[in-house]
């Protein structure tokens, strides 16, 4: 288990591919997409083992050229925890208060962006995205590969409706 | 991959190579017409090879219809027309899914002005017609199912006949529609991406778009990315190139061809500012 106070970012199982101003991540092991904005991204890459949370606010700052908060990257940590970006769990340090909270607090004082981690499941395979037809009723519904597909097929015309 | 019926052909498309066998003759020879209907000039076939690494097999076994894929069991049906409409489809799955040059995604596409608009959705969402209604506008015909992006993030036309669907309930209809047949032009050319919108049809809504990061518009995008599943790496690197310069907006839609109007209006009065409309698009 690292220091919950020096975070590690995760760096196995993922795909990642760096766009300007955020960074999309492919978690192999979640199935799951996620966009981290710049603050959001900035904390992850920071997050090396060996930075402190208050060190890596000041990097952070460097960075942006605003003051930033330990909350602010507590924030950051928090959604990088509940998205399986971290190598271990941190207990996150918001000093009492909700997240809720926290954000509104650290939203009104900063200068820069809250940090912002949005995820997606990705497809499973190339047939989620077949459309959904039929050839008996037998493959609409569930037995159908293409999603939400309904139960009933109309053979006419080939649809599941 | 094992041939397990007599009669056989070997189509490639976008670089993948597919053997279609079955244990009957005219079956294999509909299924050959089928194909190339829907794959337009997209489609080759070689009658006197029969080497492929893919394989679809048509069995017509008694008054039913088996496909398998790649040797396997995948589904049956009874009625001709509609288990080779089926397996069109799968098979254009396929190929979207092992093209080495290209990666697909679930989506209508267009040519305007030179840059290529793409709505990515899921079936039923009103791709094709939204793709109609904006061809029916003077835009370039480029497919209502998949575009289909390279290293260059250039789209390509993937032009098969538009599949458009009418009637509601019992009364749903799906006719496969050239689009000539709307006074359409299919376009020819591979296009940068200028616009992506992600959009669900609401008859309700005058229209009600935001505009989303490159990051965001990716990340909705690569739902409907056909590959990713089995290479995330080169999909997200596509998407990337692609859509780094595409304004990306997602959001709420009225009517189609209200909807496509507005669309080509914007792009046409911004085409210098890469900026859109204010008083359409909310913006952040």
């Amino acid at each position: 288990m690292n220091n919950p106070q020096y975070p590690v970012a995760r760096s196995t199982n993922l795909v990642i591919q760096e766009v300007p101003n955020e960074v999309l991540i492919f978690d192999i092991d979640t199935n799951k997409a996620h966009c981290l904005n710049r603050t959001a991204a900035l904390v992850w890459k920071s997050c090396d083992g060996k930075r402190s949370v208050n060190d890596i606010a000041k990097l952070v700052g460097s960075e942006t050229g605003e003051q930033v908060s330990d909350d602010l990257v507590w924030l950051a940590i928090d959604q990088l925890n509940e998205t399986n970006l971290l190598e271990d769990q941190v207990v996150v340090d918001l000093k009492g208060q909700s997240r809720r909270d926290a954000l509104k607090k650290i939203g009104l004082a900063s200068m820069i962006a809250l940090p912002i981690v949005a995820s997606l499941a990705a497809p499973q395979n190339a047939l989620a995205n077949l459309s959904c037809g039929c050839t008996t009723s037998a493959n609409c519904g569930t037995n159908n590969p293409a999603q939400n597909c309904p139960a009933t097929c109309d053979t006419d015309i080939g649809l599941c409706r | 991959m094992d041939q397990i019926f007599e009669f056989a052909f070997v189509m490639e498309s976008f670089g993948v190579r597919l053997r279609i066998e079955s244990n009957d003759e005219t079956l294999l020879a509909d299924a050959a017409e089928n194909l190339r209907w829907a794959f337009a000039e997209k489609l080759n076939i070689y009658e006197d090879e029969g080497d492929a690494s893919l394989s679809f097999g048509l069995e017509l076994k008694g008054s039913e219809f088996i496909l398998y894929r790649d040797n396997e069991y995948f589904t049956k049906g009874e009625i001709k027309r509609i288990f080779l409409k089926y397996m069109n489809s799968v098979v254009r799955n396929r190929v979207a899914e092992f093209a080495p040059e290209h990666t697909f995604i679930h989506a209508g596409s267009v040519g305007w002005k030179g840059r290529s608009l793409i709505f990515p959705a899921k079936s039923f969402k009103g791709k094709s017609t939204l793709t109609s209604e904006l061809v029916k506008l003077g835009a370039d015909y480029y497919s209502d199912e998949y575009a289909v992006i390279d290293d260059n993030g250039l789209n390509h036309p993937f032009p098969r006949p538009l599949s458009l669907r009418t009637g509601e309930g019992k009364d749903l209809r799906e006719n496969e529609v050239p689009v000539t047949e709307i006074n359409g032009v299919a376009g020819i050319e591979p296009l940068p991406i200028g616009m992506v919108i992600i959009t669900e049809y609401d008859p309700e809504s005058d229209g009600d778009l935001s505009q989303l990061t490159t990051g965001e518009g990716i990340l909705e995008t690569l739902v409907h990315t056909i590959p990713f599943a089995r290479d995330p790496k080169t999909s997200l690197k596509r998407l990337k190139t692609s859509l780094n310069r595409a304004i990306i907006l997602k959001g709420i839609r009225g009517d189609a061809s209200d909807f496509a109007l507005t669309v080509l209006s914007n792009i046409d009065n911004n085409l210098d500012s890469n900026d859109l409309d204010e008083s359409f698009f909310w913006r952040r």
